[in-house]
């Protein structure tokens, strides 16, 4: 039985039986895996409690052939993401891209650029920067890296450029004003500033995204546009999203420093 | 006939958590050859179990009365709630001796992904307790799990924002016996951060 060596971020855990656990990891290489830790739910466990949710470490792991799960052998921590998990909101934000992640990757694919992206958004996160450019660059990087990205930049229909523009989930991008009229219902408006804000988090270099400002009602058009489109993607309602946006209106109210990202 | 009742005991016993084929296998041929009356004790306690007990009205613990034995209990200190994931934590907190409060059991802590959400934890009858009784100190003891540390800071600041009682989290660290060369570094930092003056 093959013994594998693989940097990996916990994105989900289930309790399996008395001890043990189900734990679901992002890794460059091989992607989503899924894999049993054996008494990983015990006081002295030897995985300590590096098996939680957004840990980043090193995973070696037996990978059975014929077998859907990894045996997890031994885990060791690089982040924790300590600082991440002691605020409420940041840590609801680091569980929705984990959400994101297990509901639009393959398993056993590789997967590199995802893996440093939710690796530098989630230190992102925990560095205190501003949540919600953060939380929009993640989401619009991600339909790109994981294949299912709208068409943004003209019309998906005809081409054209004739604004204003209408977004559809069901065609996969925007549709021109001339278009618009001619295609089936469920078209929403999007505005010039959503998608000059689509091409900047896709051409920005990595190390200019904290300086990323995002005004109050851009950002909610642009987080319900991306909610809307990945619902549809998933299938499903993502559950942390739901709770993120009660987070924000029932414990922290809709402030306006909020709504600019500022926690 | 015989055959199938047993394979049906095994299957049933399968069911139970930590329990495979082989242990099933051996609690099936032990009920079969301890006297019957032992056996039928065994289903009469499950019959009995599942009739009677249910969640305490107040608190959410398991309870044959409407009230479970802590919430009806005069000598408690009703002004101190600890609260709590599970039934199970509430037996080992009150196992130790110490804590003369009282608890409020959750069932359960924050997990969007998997979908519980505030909606689906017993959190109305915490916040009604705490209108409706003079409460001092809420002792939050969810587990110190990414899930629990969430549901720990979702409660504190709703408890913050409705009056003025003290929120307080268990301690985290290293355990009584353990050696500090074995502790990983976040139980460590805990423990470091959670230091207490010696007088």
């Amino acid at each position: 039985m093959p013994l594998y060596s693989s940097e990996a971020i916990v994105l989900r855990k289930i309790d399996y039986r008395d001890a043990d656990r189900i734990v679901t990891f992002l890794t460059p290489d091989r992607g989503k895996l899924a894999g049993l830790a054996r008494g990983a739910r015990r006081l002295k466990s030897r995985f300590g409690p590096y098996l939680e949710t957004l840990t980043h470490g090193t995973l070696i792991y037996y990978d059975r052939e014929g077998k859907n799960l990894i045996h997890v052998n031994h885990f060791d921590i690089l982040h924790s993401f300590r600082k991440l998990r002691e605020d409420l909101f940041r840590s609801a934000s680091g569980q929705y891209l984990a959400e994101l992640v297990l509901g639009l990757l393959p398993e056993r694919e590789a997967a590199p650029e995802t893996f440093q992206l939710l690796l530098q958004t989630l230190d992102r996160l925990q560095k205190g920067v501003e949540t919600e450019p953060i939380l929009r660059i993640f989401e619009i990087r991600l339909l790109v890296l994981s294949g299912f990205a709208p068409r943004v930049e003209s019309c998906v229909r005809c081409g054209g450029q004739a604004a204003p523009f209408g977004f559809s989930v069901e065609q996969g991008g925007v549709v021109c004003r001339d278009c618009r009229s001619s295609t089936v219902a469920g078209v929403r408006p999007v505005s010039r500033g959503v998608l000059r804000f689509w091409e900047q988090a896709l051409a920005l270099k990595e190390e200019r995204f904290d300086r990323v400002r995002l005004e109050g009602k851009l950002n909610r058009e642009l987080r319900d546009l991306l909610h809307h489109y990945y619902r549809h993607l998933l299938g499903r309602e993502i559950r942390s999203f739901v709770f993120l946006e009660r987070l924000r209106k029932e414990i922290a109210g809709l402030t306006p420093q909020r709504e600019n990202g500022t926690q | 006939m015989e055959a199938s009742s047993l394979n049906r005991l095994i299957e049933e016993l399968k069911r139970l958590p930590g329990i495979g084929t082989k242990t099933a296998q051996r609690l099936a041929f032990f009920l079969m050859k301890v006297p019957k009356e032992r056996a039928l004790g065994l289903a009469r306690a499950i019959e009995e179990v599942k009739e009677k007990v249910r969640f305490c009205r107040r608190c959410g613990n398991l309870s044959e009365n409407d009230l479970c034995g802590i919430c009806s209990d005069s000598r408690r200190d009703a002004a101190l709630i600890c609260v709590v994931q599970e039934a199970m934590d509430v037996l080992a907190i009150d196992r130790m001796g110490e804590y003369r409060g009282v608890f409020h059991v959750l069932h359960g802590a924050l997990s969007p992904i998997d979908n519980i959400g505030p909606d689906e934890l017993n959190l109305r009858p915490l916040m009604e307790r705490l209108e409706e009784t003079e409460v001092r100190e809420v002792i939050l003891a969810t587990n110190p799990t990414i899930e629990g540390e969430a549901t720990a800071m979702y409660l504190a600041r709703l408890i913050h924002a409705k009056r003025g009682i003290k929120v307080s989290r268990i301690a985290h660290g290293i355990p009584m016996g353990g050696h500090l060369e074995y502790a990983d570094e976040v139980t460590l930092s805990k423990a470091l951060e959670g230091r207490r003056e010696i007088q």
